[in-house]
């Protein structure tokens, strides 16, 4: 299928209801005329409508506008349980940058850590000693779990909100 | 299909922008870059002992462009060029190997969920972060460090891919039908083109990355089942 036809078939809902540009309108119209793949969609397209129409609407069940809303409100997230967390890793994060002495401790710490995985990496293949093993900061440790906790409750809430969005 | 001449003078457009700003910054605006030239700092990785085997030198250092610095410099003119190509090559790649997912990730991309996926990804940097310190305490888990790292680096590009792709298809809302590579293409020549945009440009892309990143991660990388667990019922 042409590239031409899938942007037509893409307008074909919104030149049936009239809400096309005219320009992109007529565009449409000119390749519908020498499209008859395409003009096949326009024909279903135009006829939907006309068949929904005839069909005759059940009566909705008592208390629906009642249960879906109450649905709705029960998945849909709070700004504090949406924006809360961030807050709370921002402030660990801030802790953290504070007790490292900063983004220079911070860039040197990030230093370490590479040249003892490019040490791992070359004892692994049999290239430089086993490093020794690192001193842990009970202290660092402690704001680093915590923001790692925190950071995965917000990512889990964020996704199911960027889902819901979507 | 043809390409339209509202397509073939946006990408020229584009190219000839990113091109005289990659100029502007590496001649005239060079010296409020940090660190210019042969000074840049970098990491002190941990060597292994030389062996016998010397690698010949890459490059040609000694050629330099008059006022455009030298071909392999940092900051210089080809720098910016090869940079720019790089993340559009690796861009339009990521589009190629992933085409479902990169469509499923860009069809989440809207006004609203920006700001989601913004803090989503800072909030990922941060996750980060902290592993990197929680696994440098596990001794034989810091190995793993790297390979977090370049999860972060493919996860960051496949969100540039969908960002681009998403952008592309509101540029095809306006200047008619063209294939979708192209139309992805002129996403990330936009990108570009803001991202050299002095002063404000290394902020706006350091924006964009982050909120790539976090697409890929509420997406799970454009997962058509998103984080659900539902696949593992069988």
């Amino acid at each position: 299928m042409a590239a031409t036809c899938v942007w037509v078939r893409d307008q074909l809902e919104a030149l049936v209801d009239g809400e096309l540009e005219r320009g992109c309108a007529d565009q449409v119209r000119a390749h519908l005329s020498a499209c008859e793949a395409c003009r096949e969609h326009h024909t279903e397209a135009s006829s939907l409508p006309a068949r929904l129409a005839a069909v005759r609407v059940p009566e909705p069940p008592i208390g629906l506008v009642r249960d879906v809303l109450l649905r709705v409100r029960g998945d849909q997230l709070s700004p504090t349980r949406l924006w809360a967390p961030f807050i709370v890793e921002l402030v660990l994060f801030m802790v953290a940058l504070w007790y490292v002495s900063g983004f220079g401790g911070l860039y040197l710490l990030i230093q370490r850590t590479a040249t003892e995985a490019g040490t791992v990496l070359g004892w692994d293949v049999g290239q430089s000693d086993l490093p020794p093993p690192a001193a842990g900061d009970l202290f660092l440790l402690l704001v680093c779990g915590l923001l790692v906790a925190t950071t995965l409750y917000h990512l889990a809430q964020l996704s199911r909100q960027g889902l819901r969005l979507s | 299909m043809p390409l339209r001449w509202g397509w073939v003078g946006l990408l020229s457009a584009l190219v000839i922008a990113a091109l005289l700003l990659a100029w502007l910054d590496s001649s005239l605006l060079r010296p409020l870059f940090p660190e210019a030239g042969p000074g840049v700092r970098r990491f002190e990785f941990a060597r292994p002992p030389r062996t016998d085997v010397r690698l010949t030198p890459v490059g040609r250092p000694d050629l330099v462009f008059r006022g455009l610095g030298p071909v392999g410099g940092m900051f210089s003119f080809w720098w910016f060029v090869s940079a720019a190509v790089g993340v559009t090559l690796m861009t339009l790649a990521a589009l190629l190997a992933l085409p479902g997912r990169a469509r499923r990730a860009a069809e989440r991309v809207s006004v609203g969920t920006l700001p989601l996926m913004f803090v989503a990804g800072v909030a990922t940097l941060l996750l980060g972060l902290a592993l990197t310190v929680l696994l440098r305490v596990g001794f034989v888990l810091v190995s793993l460090v790297p390979f977090l790292y370049g999860l972060a680096l493919v996860g960051a590009v496949f969100g540039v891919a969908a960002l681009a792709l998403a952008t592309g298809r509101w540029l095809r809302a306006r200047l008619g039908p063209a294939p979708p590579l192209v139309a992805a293409l002129a996403g990330v020549l936009l990108l570009l083109d803001v991202s050299l945009v002095p002063f404000v440009g290394w902020l706006v892309l350091a924006v964009a990355a982050v909120t790539s990143l976090g697409l890929s991660v509420l997406t799970r990388v454009g997962s058509s089942a998103g984080w659900g667990l539902d696949e593992l019922n069988f």
